[in-house]
């Protein structure tokens, strides 16, 4: 059997954020959730994760800080965007670590199948 | 009295003809010169004298016609005629002809006297060339006769040969007039001549035989006769000797001395020297005569046989010598005697026994003045005898002997000789022998009575003439106004001018019954007398006479069964005897009688004095008629008057001309127009100065020819008149007319008398020129007016205060489809009904004096649907004259309003959606995934339910079961739907704000409506309304399209959402049984793509259509659409890419979308 794959979710919303943790369970990942940045980063720098989803308006530190900071913490760590921003423009900064546009998810997602074939992607080191 | 001078000339024209006859036929010559010696008049005499037509001596000096060597002489002549006051003078000269022949001629000139003024000179005259040639051969035959006999003296003494010869050239030199003769003797009967003595040319052939064949030698030796050959240049044989060829004349002239030929005398003429005289043969012939006989005595006394008997033969011979100048003077035309020293008779040629009636036997040989008999029937020395004694002083008998030299030259009257008397010219010269002895003398007279009578009848005739012509053309320039003055100055000119006694001036009274003297002039009392009366019953033959003679001349007035009836008391007392009347006549009728009594002794009345009579009857006839005329005249002229006064001081310019063209009449007010005046047109033909540079007709000149079919020809503007019935009026500009240019209207009218014949022409001339100016200012404002209501986009309709239309421009004339002449005058309602419920505001408008607006009247067409803007203006001028209606299709304005609209409203759900996505979003995520999680746990798929439900005591289907059984499932995925459709609202919502994310590139759109084709059939939602496979697709793609520049995953959201639209329209109308069908048409326009979309569908109504692409808008039952699809859609393409986006529909038809869109990026 394969070691579970660790997700790290973030997510201000509990609902929101249970049920991404309740769904990725399901699927067999081992996931962690956090509701602000701060506790992310906290997480992160004591467990090792391969995917983190990240919402982008959080108190506290932003998402893209967010990514930035757990980007340095765990350089092999990925990361997938959940908003619910429609105006959300993808910075320099994350698309020199590799995310583009596909890495981005806009809420409300209707079917959260596509989170896991995203995460399954960028473990096997694929872009999405 | 214009008419009475006519007449007056024409009498003395007849006089003038009865003295042209006598001088065209007269044989002598006749001309006349004036004071000044230019000839005036010449008759056709002189034409055959000088061999020149008349028009080539009329106007000349007479002295041009006299030879130049006796011009002076003449002059002279003439000169002492005048200071001497000679009444007539003769003079001989010859004169240059025009082939310079010459011709001498003998003349009789005479003084012409009008009063004491001499006028000139009249001459007659005749050809005296033959006589004067006569004279001079008789003056060389004088000499010759001398000659002549001492050369008999001679000869007859002589008995030497020789010395006869060269006595017989000699003489025959001097005979002949040359110096070449000869002398040829024939020997012996029938041997050709011999030259035994010559001079000149001939000297050298002395011995030489005249050659029997050349031609005159011929001739004389056969026919025994003179010869002279004329032409001998042309001879066919001459003389074969030297110098022989310069013959020119030559002459043989053969001598006798017996039965047969003794010899011949020879003469010649070289060049051009003049040719013989034909006497001179004679006297040759003559001369060979006798030479003839000198040589047979020379022979005969050389051979001793002399005999006394040929001297006496050759005494004979010369008196036969005489007997032959008596011959030669015979021929002479004038009457010429010849005596001797003795005063003998011995010539007296054929014309003096003509003029004497005395034969030559009778009178020859007698002397004693026995010459003279004839002539003055009594022996007196005569004319000859003076020549004969070389004496002139015992000339009483003469008035005047002229002399020349020794030739005497008088002129006489004989009273006895002819009947009434002879006038005689006589010429005298004594004859010479050859020492200058006066051997006797020569006459030669000429019968000048017919001469002197013609001449005195000329001078009365011209005389007669030139006083009656006098006469009458003082009667014609007596003032006749006042009748009696008149009478009375005729009568004593007639008296005067006919020297007769009495003339007096007879009118009939009104029945004719008697005769009243209007003026009676004695010229012995030098008095007047009027009033006497002669009645038909005293001198009734009298009264028949004169109504059936014009004229009547009674020499003889006591016996003349005419006037008989006057002798005692009327011709007694003043010793009338001879009268003579000529009735006065008015229109062929006697009215009276113009008498004239001589007193004394008988008088024939002459042709010249009847037609002066005449003359002078006319003239009182004139002037009685003149008279009557007076009265009705001075009415005319007053009414003519009138009328001239009236028109000259018209404040209208006015001409009248009369049928020639001419000016009768150039007002004042026409002097100021044109700056003419009066004085320079009337009486000429030069009207049309005042208005052109060159000559042309003016328009009464068409009147009055007619020619008013010419007038476009002159005129650019004109017609017939409206003001007179045959007149017609032209107009136009005239440049610098009386100082400025002027616009001039014409109004002429022709004037006709009562039989309708055209007599003159009247002309109106008006200056419009001000009128015309405003006349033309007006139509070029007018004219720029319409200009700028026709170029305005809007319908712009004049209407009067009764709706009426005035005006209509040219996008009323478009909009209605009618002209402006055909709208003009009907009524508004009537050509624009949908102008009917603006009555009322037109009304208002007008009432109101204020402007009125009415905007965006919808009014449906068959093109679709239109907005007007009415705009009614009043017009005001003291009172409401009407209304200016402006009518604007504001259409497509309100079109551009709706989608501004549309578009302000996109923008603002753009920019609220921006703001409210991520708030709704959130939540909405929640929904949805714990709806995907509650669907998921109760799975028996997910082995964690399984032990969840375990755990629980219950296996996983008995959770299911109870959550189907109560439904709980289908409620989740009814959340589950729920927030999906509030999750694509918020997402279309957010597509009105703009993205920045979004990447314009250049796309095919061929291969991009292809994508979408493909995507909408496999669009789940479609898929459940309508199977997208059942719809006909047709593409129409256009080649030439570039890639277009765009955003393509919006362009591909646009037509995915026109086919879904379409789509779900055909759906609906699957029912109505047509093949469902979409066309999709991709194209190039200018910049643009266009991308048609169109179905054939259910259409739309026009409420729908006009809001299909509102925010929101949707026909679709409710859940159905979001009513955003067109919306964004429009958002995309308008503002988006800068492109328009529109529809069209028919309800039933179907409909179609077009998207226009920019090919290359447009600047913003």
């Amino acid at each position: 059997m394969m070691p579970p794959i660790h997700v790290l979710v973030v997510d201000d919303e509990d609902v929101v954020c249970s049920n991404v943790i309740a769904f990725l369970e399901d699927e067999g990942f081992d996931v962690v959730s956090a509701s602000s940045g701060e506790k992310a980063l906290d997480i992160i720098a004591s467990k090792k994760f391969d995917v983190g989803i990240m919402d982008m308006r959080l108190p506290g530190i932003d998402g893209n800080t967010l990514i930035l900071k757990s980007h340095e913490l765990q350089p092999d760590m990925k990361f997938l965007i959940h908003t619910g921003s429609t105006n959300y423009n993808l910075p320099r900064a994350l698309t020199d670590i590799g995310l583009s546009e596909n890495n981005i998810f806009q809420k409300p997602l209707i079917d959260m199948g596509v989170l896991v074939d995203a995460i399954q992607k960028l473990v096997k080191g694929n872009n999405i | 009295m214009k008419k009475n001078n006519s007449h007056t000339s024409r009498n003395f024209e007849e006089s003038e003809f009865q003295a042209q006859y006598f001088l065209q036929h007269a044989d002598d010559y006749i001309y006349r010169l004036n004071a000044q010696g230019i000839i005036t008049y010449c008759n056709p005499a002189v034409e055959r004298i000088l061999k020149l037509p008349r028009e080539d001596i009329i106007g000349k000096n007479y002295l041009e016609f006299v030879h130049p060597d006796f011009r002076e002489e003449i002059v002279h002549h003439h000169l002492s005629q005048w200071e001497k006051g000679l009444p007539s003078t003769h003079s001989e000269f010859p004169v240059l002809t025009k082939d310079g022949s010459d011709v001498w001629v003998e003349q009789i000139v005479q003084v012409i006297q009008e009063g004491n003024t001499t006028t000139g000179f009249q001459a007659i005259g005749r050809d005296i060339t033959r006589r004067k040639h006569t004279e001079d051969l008789l003056k060389n035959k004088n000499d010759f006769l001398s000659s002549l006999h001492e050369t008999t003296l001679a000869l007859i003494h002589r008995l030497d040969t020789g010395d006869i010869l060269r006595i017989i050239t000699d003489r025959s030199a001097a005979l002949a007039g040359t110096g070449h003769v000869f002398a040829a003797l024939i020997d012996k009967p029938g041997t050709p001549p011999v030259i035994r003595s010559a001079s000149g040319i001939f000297t050298g052939h002395i011995g030489k035989t005249l050659p029997p064949e050349e031609t005159v030698t011929d001739k004389v030796l056969t026919e025994e006769e003179p010869f002279v050959h004329t032409d001998y240049t042309n001879s066919r044989t001459k003389l074969p000797w030297d110098q022989c060829e310069h013959i020119t004349v030559f002459a043989e002239i053969p001598f006798k001395a017996g039965p047969s030929l003794s010899g011949i005398i020879g003469a010649a003429f070289l060049g051009t020297e003049h040719n013989f005289e034909r006497e001179s043969i004679q006297y040759l012939n003559q001369l060979g005569q006798i030479a003839s006989i000198a040589l047979e005595n020379a022979r005969l006394f050389s051979n001793g046989q002399r005999e006394i008997a040929r001297r006496m033969e050759i005494e004979q011979e010369l008196r036969n010598s005489r007997s032959n100048l008596a011959d030669i003077i015979n021929y002479l035309p004038d009457p010429t005697f010849v005596i001797d020293n003795d005063g003998t008779v011995i010539a007296w040629n054929n014309a003096m026994e003509d003029l004497t009636g005395v034969s030559e036997k009778v009178i020859l040989e007698k002397g004693n003045h026995e010459y003279s008999l004839p002539f003055y029937r009594d022996r007196r020395p005569m004319l000859i005898d003076f020549a004969l004694e070389n004496n002139t002083h015992e000339k009483d008998t003469y008035g005047e002997i002229k002399a020349d030299r020794d030739t005497l030259i008088a002129e006489i009257y004989i009273p006895f000789l002819g009947a009434g008397g002879t006038y005689l010219w006589e010429k005298a010269k004594p004859l010479y022998d050859s020492y200058n002895n006066i051997v006797g003398a020569i006459e030669t007279v000429r019968d000048l009575t017919d001469r002197k009578k013609a001449e005195e009848n000329l001078r009365s005739i011209t005389q007669q003439v030139i006083r009656n012509q006098m006469a009458l053309n003082s009667i014609s320039r007596f003032d006749n106004t006042d009748l009696d003055d008149f009478l009375g100055k005729v009568t004593e000119t007639a008296s005067t001018t006919l020297h007769t006694e009495r003339v007096s001036i007879w009118f009939y009274n009104g029945d004719r019954s008697e005769l009243i003297c209007a003026d009676m002039y004695s010229a012995g009392e030098n008095s007047h007398k009027q009033g006497i009366v002669y009645t038909s019953n005293q001198f009734r033959d009298y009264f028949r006479a004169v109504e059936s003679h014009r004229i009547i001349t009674a020499p003889d007035a006591l016996t003349d069964s005419r006037t008989s009836e006057f002798a005692g008391p009327v011709f007694g007392p003043e010793h009338i005897s001879s009268v003579m009347d000529v009735t006065i006549r008015m229109s062929g009728k006697v009215v009276g009688v113009l008498r004239h009594e001589h007193s004394g002794s008988r008088r024939d009345w002459s042709l010249e004095e009847q037609d002066f009579a005449t003359s002078v009857s006319d003239a009182i006839a004139l002037a009685l008629a003149s008279n009557e005329r007076k009265a009705a005249e001075d009415a005319l002229q007053e009414q003519k008057q009138f009328t001239e006064n009236l028109i000259q001081n018209s404040a209208l310019a006015t001409i009248v001309i009369d049928n020639t063209h001419r000016v009768m009449l150039w007002n004042k007010a026409c002097e100021i127009l044109t700056g003419i005046p009066a004085s320079e047109m009337v009486g000429t033909d030069n009207q049309w100065k005042a208005f052109y540079t060159a000559k042309r007709p003016t328009l009464p000149d068409l009147m009055i020819d007619d020619l008013t079919s010419d007038l476009g020809k002159y005129y650019d503007v004109f017609s017939k008149s409206v003001l007179t019935s045959s007149g017609w009026h032209a107009e136009g500009w005239y440049k610098n007319l009386g100082g400025m240019d002027r616009y001039i209207l014409f109004e002429a009218t022709p004037i006709t008398n009562n039989n309708g014949e055209v007599i003159a022409a009247i002309e109106n001339i008006q200056d419009i020129t001000a009128l015309k100016i405003t006349q033309e200012e007006v139509m070029r404002i007018r004219s720029y007016l319409k200009n700028i209501i026709d170029s305005m986009p809007s319908i712009i309709v004049g209407v009067d205060t009764n709706v009426h239309i005035t005006h209509w421009n040219l996008e009323a004339e478009k909009a209605a489809g009618i002209s402006e002449e055909h709208a003009r005058g009907r009524l508004l309602t009537e050509l624009l009904p949908e102008l009917r419920p603006q009555l009322n505001t037109i009304e208002t408008a007008m009432r109101m004096k204020c402007a009125q607006k009415v905007e965006r009247i919808h009014k449906t067409r068959d093109s679709g649907p239109q907005w007007l803007d009415i705009m009614v203006y009043p017009l005001i001028e003291d009172n409401v004259l009407g209304a200016v209606i402006r009518i604007d299709d504001v259409t497509s304005r309100v079109r551009i309003e709706e989608m501004m609209v549309q578009t302000e409203k996109m923008m603002s759900v753009g920019g609220l959606a921006a703001g409210m996505a991520h708030e709704i979003n959130n939540p909405l995520g929640g929904i949805l995934l714990g709806a995907q999680n509650i669907i998921r746990r109760i799975s028996p798929d997910i082995k964690q339910n399984i032990i969840a439900a375990e755990q629980c005591g219950v296996s996983i289907e008995s959770v299911r079961s109870y959550m189907e059984s109560r439904n709980i499932i289908h409620m989740i995925q009814g959340i589950r739907e729920m927030g999906e459709r509030a999750s694509k609202i918020v997402a279309n919502m957010l597509s009105f704000s703009r993205q920045s994310g979004t990447k314009f590139t250049h796309a095919d759109l061929g291969e991009l409506i292809n994508r979408t084709i493909d995507l909408a059939a496999n669009d789940y939602d479609l898929k459940k309304k309508y199977d997208f496979r059942h719809i006909a697709i047709t593409k129409d793609f256009s080649s030439d399209l570039p890639a277009v520049y765009c955003v393509e995953t919006e362009i591909q959201q646009v037509i995915l959402n026109l086919l879904k639209n379409s789509t779900q329209a055909l759906g609906e109308s699957a029912v109505s049984g047509k093949t469902p069908h979409i066309i999709l048409r991709l194209r190039k326009n200018d910049e643009n793509a266009v991308i048609e979309v169109e179905d054939n569908g259910p259409g739309m109504e026009e409420e729908v259509r006009k809001r299909v692409f509102e925010p929101f808008y949707t026909t679709k039952e409710v859940g159905t659409g979001t009513g955003l699809g067109l919306s964004v859609s429009y958002f995309i393409i308008t503002n988006n890419h800068r492109g328009s986006m529109e529809v069209s529909s028919v309800p039933g038809t179907g409909t179609c979308f077009t998207i226009y869109l920019p090919i290359q990026r447009r600047n913003e």
